[in-house]
């Protein structure tokens, strides 16, 4: 258990870290797209320090960490296609700076980074079933097609091996 | 049957008697009209309209009429296709062609997993290929990138739906149309875009005077036209202006305080967010007039009933998921809703995009299963016979993240079934660019501009070639059945699904085939066992049924055999935590809710009331883009025109694109109608002639989306903004910015010329010439050395249908007094010059 505890503290303080990095910065521009990605993110940096309090209590409140997880993560995999898109939206009506905007998804992309790396953590706390409820899909790349789990998949083991035979 | 009128649209080409009439449905609009096809030696030659079916009582839409002209085609497709290392699509066997197809989707899995394939379908197919690629989709391959074409189209009408009620389903249908008091047009254009529909409301309109008419629009569209009140609204405020009507609602007391206390949660919320939304301010952000905001308010907070109808006014602008739940907001603090005459309609685009929803073809599992409730998940697993660890968990990816999903590499395989979005996709040379980065497979009758990036394209059979079920706009169950065999080398898409599964070896967990079915009749009976108990059980449904009864809205079960003609009569919503479709998103955020939050929001058998927050649209008219820029459809063609293009009838009726611009622009701009010019947006351009036309707001400019040839150069998609709702996930298509700029060129005068000769040269009169030359009279051309003239004009004339009004085609819109077009201008040259000669 000390292991995930330990990689789950240090991913969540990352992802604390750099949401409040992003958040200490004046907002650009203040159009549709940026207040409502800030707004995930300002949910995002509180749930994440919700969480690490929770990570000190003993013994560890698993539901309500696991509801923190949960909206953590959702928060991320809906601001973040908002954020790409406030990107454009501020190139196309010049109301941003292009160097910032791109420092800027550099650190949304190191946010996504931290959270992909806490999947495992989470993994060993709440097991294979529970991961999938609590970690949206795109951030579960490890996840295996139906075949390799000898599910829905005809026993026809030659069909794996046939790759591509088009002319 | 509550519409009373028959009238047997009829269009057949035929030399002597026809051979049969076979039982189908109309595939264009979402009506879902009943129709026979006339067959003769095994070819369509005809089709008209079923008058016994209720939802057209034989009328026909003019694309209707016609839609069986493309299947004639000579350039329908008849093999299928490979690119070969030419970069040409090569001519090749099915074996072939699904050998590739199969062996790359292996290899895509190995390398990159579920999340590497997404299958992206259509809202023209049949239920029976929805509930099987549902079923292909996440039992065989695993994915969750399941979406269709209906995410440019109805997205939102689902998503207000899950909000507000906790399952899709609209709550009315159009018996309610007939019965309403008033009914409200909410960015719906019914006389363009449903003409059989439409036709019905003015019908009674004409007879009794109901129902009192409210249309919104930021055009004054023919539907606008019949209106008893016409809310002309600035593009985007949508929100701002139902938060001003039901601020007003609450101000007057027009609520029913008994209906809200014992069916809904919320309403604190809805009370806050519409506090500030005054008169005065709602006039301010809508451009609607304080008297016509509470004339709206006076005749929505004491009317006994209403309908409200949405469709892409509401669902392609912004905020569109908070628009229509403000929309069942009004309704729900009225309490009209479950009753006759009551309900939000929200339509539906295309023929039978609910069925996709409603079979899990896209967005939630068969049976408005959640895909977040282990149980239901758990559920599907059971009746599919497969382990429910291999399902995959949680709501599914919309189309604009598997664009960002192929631009990063992860979407390797991109299974496009009878959709063209090439050409109806937001900002199209970015979807292009990502496209061109994973393997395309197409299946399409026809070469379109989605097969350009094509690795593999399939022919696929059209309508009356094949048979299945769809659903329409007020969850009415149609028939089609197949007419005429597909020509010789041509599978339908419900086929090329089976031998997928079957080249895949996809098998349950007993080791047996998990696609057992072999016909589209087999297929909805499983499909039917599934829906058995669900909020959209369609247990009570065969094929033999729905011909007699000329379609059935489900529910259809043992306690309701007849099918269910309005939802939630019994004001019992489905919003419990274990019965909900989804636990739904933040309403103003989008972020998809957990149980927990669900659960807290103690709603159990109530609806749900939100507050509905007004943010504009992202991208706005600024100095370098000044104009608003909106796109739509026109009534005589169909999405991108792969079929109605090849109808000569429809073709002839309005052949190439063109951008409406009202006469105060116009004129200060100095366009001259017809006049070619390029339209300018900050991701491309296009170049189209200019339709001046008063039924447009200064400052905005229409184009239609049709026409999206890349050679062309007219597609509204090199335009659009590819923002998304923030709920729904639609692409916000009506605001976007642009500016226009003229495209002329400076040309010298020959010897001897007048300015009329120098004019007509051009296809211009003097007086156009004059004008945009900023000459002043009397115009003498031999104190000129040079003109100015447009590159290129081009007339833009399009006929109206409007079949209630008795005149089908009028020589164009008569909508103003002054010349607008170039016919006026011919036509009124005598009048305009004077002179004894003329």
């Amino acid at each position: 258990m000390a292991v995930p505890m330990e990689s789950l503290r240090d991913g969540l303080a990352a992802v604390y870290h750099w949401t409040d990095f992003i958040l200490r910065q004046p907002p650009r521009n203040y159009n549709p797209q940026e207040i409502r990605y800030r707004t995930l993110l300002e949910e995002q940096r509180k749930t994440a320090a919700r969480a690490l309090v929770l990570l000190r209590r003993s013994p560890l409140p698993s539901n309500d960490l696991r509801e923190a997880l949960s909206v953590m993560f959702r928060d991320d995999e809906t601001a973040d296609p908002v954020f790409r898109s406030w990107v454009r939206v501020s190139l196309w009506m010049k109301s941003a700076e292009p160097d910032d905007l791109q420092n800027l998804q550099t650190v949304m992309e190191r946010i996504r980074g931290q959270l992909e790396e806490l999947v495992p953590a989470i993994v060993q706390l709440y097991g294979d079933e529970e991961t999938r409820l609590i970690v949206p899909a795109i951030y579960r790349q490890q996840e295996r097609p139906p075949e390799e789990q000898n599910q829905a998949f005809g026993g026809d083991g030659n069909a794996l091996e046939n790759g591509t035979n088009g002319s | 049957m509550p519409w009373k009128t028959e009238r047997t649209d009829l269009n057949v080409y035929s030399q002597g008697d026809i051979d049969k009439w076979v039982y189908s449905t109309c595939n264009i609009c979402s009506i879902g009209c009943g129709c026979f096809i006339a067959v003769k030696n095994n070819q369509i030659v005809g089709v008209k309209g079923n008058a016994a079916h209720p939802a057209n009582r034989g009328r026909l839409d003019p694309k209707a009429e016609w839609q069986w002209v493309p299947n004639q085609s000579s350039d329908r497709l008849l093999h299928p296709l490979i690119r070969g290392r030419s970069g040409k699509l090569l001519k090749a066997t099915w074996d072939e062609a699904m050998d590739l197809f199969v062996g790359k989707v292996r290899e895509v899995l190995r390398s990159a997993g579920p999340m590497g394939v997404a299958i992206y379908s259509t809202g023209q197919g049949m239920l029976e290929d929805y509930y099987t690629i549902a079923k292909i989709g996440r039992a065989g391959l695993g994915t969750h990138l399941l979406d269709a074409n209906t995410r440019l189209c109805t997205a939102t009408t689902e998503w207000c739906l899950l909000q507000s009620f906790g399952a899709d389903g609209v709550p009315a249908s159009y018996d309610d149309l007939d019965l309403a008091e008033t009914v409200m047009l909410f960015g719906h254009n019914p006389a363009e875009t449903g003409t059989v529909l439409f036709e019905r409301i003015m019908e009674r309109k004409k007879a009794t005077g109901k129902p009192y008419l409210i249309v919104v629009d930021p055009r004054r569209t023919l539907t606008a036209q019949a209106a008893d009140l016409f809310l002309q609204l600035y593009p985007g405020t949508n929100v701002a202006l139902l938060n001003g009507l039901v601020h007003l609602l609450l101000q007057q007391g027009d609520i029913d305080p008994e209906f809200i206390h014992a069916h809904t949660v919320g309403f604190e919320r809805v009370r806050q967010s519409t506090a500030r939304w005054t008169p005065g301010l709602t006039s301010q952000i809508s451009g609607v007039p304080v008297e016509q905001i509470r004339a709206a308010a006076h005749r929505l907070g004491k009317t006994p009933s209403l309908v409200t109808t949405t469709l892409q006014g509401a669902y392609q602008s912004a905020d569109a998921t908070t628009a229509c739940v403000a929309i069942n907001n009004l309704h729900l603090l009225r309490g009209l809703i479950g009753k006759p005459g009551c309900g939000p309609l929200h339509m539906s685009g295309q023929p039978s995009s609910s069925a996709n929803r409603s079979v899990g073809g896209v967005g939630t599992y068969p049976g408005h299963r959640n895909p977040e409730n282990p149980g239901h998940v758990a559920d599907i697993a059971r009746l599919w016979n497969v382990d429910p660890a291999t399902l995959p968990i949680g709501p599914e990816i919309g189309i604009e993240e598997q664009i960002r999903l192929m631009e990063e590499g992860r979407l390797q395989l991109f299974w496009n079934i009878h959709t063209n979005p090439m050409v109806s996709l937001p900002n199209r040379r970015r979807a292009r660019r990502a496209f061109e980065k994973a393997f395309v497979v197409v299946q399409d009758a026809f070469l379109t501009e989605t097969t350009e990036v094509a690795d593999i394209v399939l022919p696929a059979a059209m309508w009356g070639e094949k048979e299945g079920t769809m659903e329409n706009a007020d969850r009415r169950i149609n028939l089609l059945r197949k007419a005429v065999d597909p020509p010789p080398g041509v599978r339908s898409d419900f086929e090329i699904l089976l031998d997928f599964a079957g080249r895949m070896g996809f098998r349950d967990r007993d080791g047996r085939p998990l696609i057992q079915y072999r016909t589209p009749e087999e297929c909805f009976r499983e499909w039917a066992m599934v829906s058995k108990g669900t909020t959209v059980d369609m247990s009570g449904i065969t094929y033999e049924k729905l011909e007699q009864a000329n379609g059935l809205q489900w529910p259809v079960n043992e306690e309701h055999p007849q099918g269910t003609v309005r939802l939630y009569e019994d004001l019992h919503f489905p919003t419990s935590p274990d019965e909900a479709q989804t636990y739904g998103k933040d309403a103003f955020t989008g972020r998809a809710r957990t149980r927990e939050e669900f659960a807290a929001l103690g709603a159990n058998g109530k609806a749900i009331l939100y507050a509905t927050a007004y943010l504009p649209p992202a991208e706005q008219p600024n100095e370098e883009f000044p104009l608003w820029l909106t796109t739509g459809r026109l009534v005589w063609h169909w999405h991108t025109r792969t079929k109605t293009a090849r109808v000569p009838y429809l073709h002839m009726a309005a052949p190439q694109g063109y951008v409406e611009i009202h006469p105060s622009d116009a004129e200060r701009l100095e366009l001259l109608p017809g006049e070619v010019v390029r339209v300018v947006s900050p991701r491309g351009s296009i170049e189209v002639p200019v339709r001046i036309i008063e039924t447009i707001l200064p400052g905005l400019v229409f184009v239609p989306f049709h026409f999206g040839s890349w050679q062309q150069n007219q597609a509204a998609n090199e335009l659009t903004v590819d923002l998304v709702d923030p709920l729904s996930k639609q692409p916000t298509y009506k605001q976007s910015s642009c500016r226009i700029e003229k495209r002329r060129q400076t040309v010298k005068l020959e010897a001897g010329d007048t300015l009329e000769t120098a004019a007509s040269r051009y296809g211009l009169t003097g007086e156009q010439l004059a004008r945009i030359n900023r000459l002043m009279p009397p115009y003498r051309a031999d104190t000129l050395r040079e003109i100015t003239v447009p590159l290129s004009m081009a007339d833009v004339v399009i006929p109206p249908y409007m079949p209630y009004r008795e005149a089908d085609v009028l020589p164009r819109f008569m909508q103003t007094q002054d010349a607008v077009t170039r016919l006026d201008e011919k036509e009124r040259k005598p009048e305009t010059r004077g002179g004894p000669e003329e």
